[in-house]
């Protein structure tokens, strides 16, 4: 079995010291921000960056990894003990998970979301080794048209499967296009909107958008409403569930499985639509709809499995096709070109030990949040004390020491500020930043297949129809938009997303 | 605007959107075009440019003509205090090194939240920066100015 001497080798360089390390510190760190309301994993991992550049890039990438999927793990905590999602992919677990909690049964809720997120995790890991390496064979014959319309196709999901408003979101991505031009042309070494600035000329940095927008502007928004948490269940009780409840507590887990690891893999798909679309499914299914929102276990177990799951899936378009799905994946891209490693099919096969490291290490970072969750479960509870009003600072003088140290520039910390301000007016009015940093980081390379393809093409811009594979991909891609615009799927749309 | 514009937020960010992309067609006039075959830098800019300005039409047209949601208020304190305290950051932080830096960065931060007390901001700041402090230049040895004039890095 190659899967297995593969396995074998990635276990080999997850196991070691330093890895097992760094995979730890990933998902304890991941744990952390899961557990504390009004930090993600974006701004999170772009805090991070900057230490791991020092760092092979395997382990690195490992511990990056760590922190993404720990952190779906950590926002249920927060979920059920104080209603509040610490992750927005943990937000459906609120509804049933603090009704089990106000019953007294928060122990339950807790210990059937890690065991879950546990059985999710190993299974789309195996999904992962299973699917990748085909993929990116099919994808290595992919020429530049074929790149180009994938990219097309990847950011048309990103915005029909995600929340909100469609047109907004379509515009965001051309934001996000256009940010990605400044600097300078790679073709011809012509400077672009850099306004003389040489600091532009390399092009805005991925990070300084991201925590921008990720981190600054989420602060001034969440400034505007004091919050209070005091809502504070105190009493666990007992951590492991009755029969009964394990019984149904396992359809669920698996369904959510399922559905997880499937959606992690679309564009645009990833953690958040995962957890809804498993309760939607949990509950039309259930022979009595009407105990969901008052303490269901399934309400728990499907979308905390599906979101550990989406988010270990959603590494395949992004280690395969080069191709990130969500933003956090846009900040892997980011890390790995920085890293000098051009993601893409070429990374299965050229560099074996840091794919199969990776995946192996999924397991092993499993294992640990398990014990980071159960046993240790105490510990977050008290860090759920922590009020908003010292971690913000906390946050700002992270973010700002980071922004800085990335290129010992002044520069990207003003224009950070900068992305602060455009981040906040986003919220304020209702555009989905995801898009755009998908787009900012997707669209330099959009531009150089799209040049390259109609190179090779002499010009003719037909060929990214005439190209049969090219062609299905845009063709898939004008489907669901289609789709998406259609009124009754739309309406459709608006209700998962409004059912919470 | 009244009852002119039904989604007074839409209508703003598809006002935002067409200044930004007329603006970045204006500032790449510039830029040499090219042919299809050998595309020069501003051709590519030209298509995205005018993408994003139609985009932007739409939206703010139809928030003109479906109803959306209202403005929300939005409060000067947090975005002067936090933007200033970011750009203050980046002001002091090679002049006068990362202590100074930092204990402005979250004094002036920690006043944009209502009811903070003088002391609680500034201890709030010294314990932060002392984080920082060990964190970064003496946990991770990044080369950072820490005090003016007698300091030198690290």
């Amino acid at each position: 079995m190659e899967l297995l001497t593969n396995l074998g080798l990635g276990l080999q360089v997850a196991l070691t010291l330093d890895n097992i390390l760094y995979c730890f510190v990933g998902v304890a760190l991941g744990t952390l921000i899961g557990v504390l309301p009004g930090i993600g994993p974006v701004a999170t991992i772009s805090m991070l960056l900057p230490i791991t550049f020092k760092l092979e890039p395997t382990s690195s990438l490992i511990m990056l990894a760590g922190i993404y999927y720990g952190a779906q793990y950590g926002g249920s905590t927060t979920a059920i003990l104080v209603n509040l999602p610490g992750e927005a992919s943990s937000v459906v677990t609120c509804l049933d998970g603090y009704a089990m909690a106000r019953k007294g049964k928060a122990g339950h809720a807790l210990a059937i979301a890690a065991i879950g997120s546990f059985i999710a995790g190993c299974v789309a890991t195996l999904v992962l080794a299973a699917f990748a390496p085909p993929l990116s064979e099919v994808a290595l014959k992919f020429g530049a048209p074929e790149y180009f319309s994938l990219m097309v196709l990847g950011l048309v999901a990103a915005v029909v499967l995600a929340q909100g408003s469609l047109l907004k979101a379509l515009a965001m991505i051309v934001f996000g296009i256009l940010l990605g031009l400044v600097g300078m042309d790679t073709t011809t070494g012509d400077q672009r909107y850099t306004f003389g600035l040489p600091e532009l000329s390399d092009g805005i940095g991925f990070v300084v958008v991201a925590m921008g927008l990720f981190g600054f502007g989420p602060i001034i928004a969440n400034l505007e409403t004091a919050g209070g948490r005091d809502i504070f269940t105190k009493t666990i009780g007992k951590l492991w569930p009755p029969r009964e409840e394990l019984r149904r507590a396992w359809g669920a887990i698996a369904r959510g499985t399922g559905v997880g690891s499937l959606l992690g893999i679309l564009p645009g798909g990833g953690a958040v639509l995962g957890s809804f679309a498993a309760y939607m499914l949990e509950k039309r299914i259930a022979k009595d709809p009407s105990r969901f929102g008052k303490g269901a276990i399934e309400g728990v177990a499907a979308p905390e499995s599906a979101n550990n799951a989406a988010a270990q899936t959603s590494f395949i378009p992004m280690l395969t096709l080069g191709l990130p799905t969500n933003p956090v994946m846009a900040l892997m891209v980011g890390a790995m070109i920085i890293q000098g490693i051009q993601p893409g099919p070429m990374v299965i096969s050229k560099q074996p030990e840091l794919f199969w490291g990776i995946v192996a290490s999924m397991w092993l970072g499993n294992l640990f949040l398990v014990i980071l969750n159960l046993p240790l479960i105490g510990l977050w509870v008290r860090l759920l004390s922590v009020s908003y009003r010292f971690l913000y600072p906390a946050i700002l003088i992270f973010c700002c020491i980071g922004i800085y140290s990335l290129q010992s520039s002044v520069m990207d910390v003003y224009i950070a500020a900068g992305f602060g301000l455009l981040g906040y007016v986003f919220i304020k009015l209702r555009c989905e930043p995801a898009p755009l940093l998908i787009a900012f980081v997707l669209g330099p390379m959009m531009e150089d297949n799209f040049r390259r393809a109609l190179t090779i093409a002499k010009g003719n811009p037909a060929v990214f129809v005439s190209r049969p594979i090219s062609g299905t991909i845009l063709a898939i891609a004008v489907v669901l938009l289609l789709i998406a615009i259609a009124p009754s799927v739309r309406r459709r749309r608006e209700e998962v997303f409004k059912e919470t | 605007m009244g009852r002119i514009v039904r989604a007074p937020g839409d209508f703003l960010a598809g006002v935002i959107f067409v200044a930004v992309g007329v603006a970045a067609l204006v500032i790449g006039r510039g830029y040499r075009l090219g042919t299809l075959l050998s595309m020069g830098p501003g051709y590519f800019p030209r298509i995205i440019g005018i993408l994003f300005t139609a985009f932007g039409l739409v939206v703010a047209i139809v928030a003109l003509r479906v109803d959306g949601e209202k403005l929300e208020p939005w409060r000067v304190r947090p975005i002067v205090l936090i933007t200033a305290a970011i750009v203050a950051f980046g002001f002091c932080l090679e002049r006068y090194g990362l202590v100074v830096a930092s204990m402005v960065l979250l004094v002036v931060a920690c006043f944009a939240d209502r009811g903070r007390k003088v002391l609680e901001a500034i201890g709030v700041a010294a314990l932060l920066t002392l984080i920082a402090w060990v964190v970064f230049v003496k946990g991770l040895e990044m080369p950072l100015l820490v005090w003016p004039e007698f300091g030198g890095t690290g």
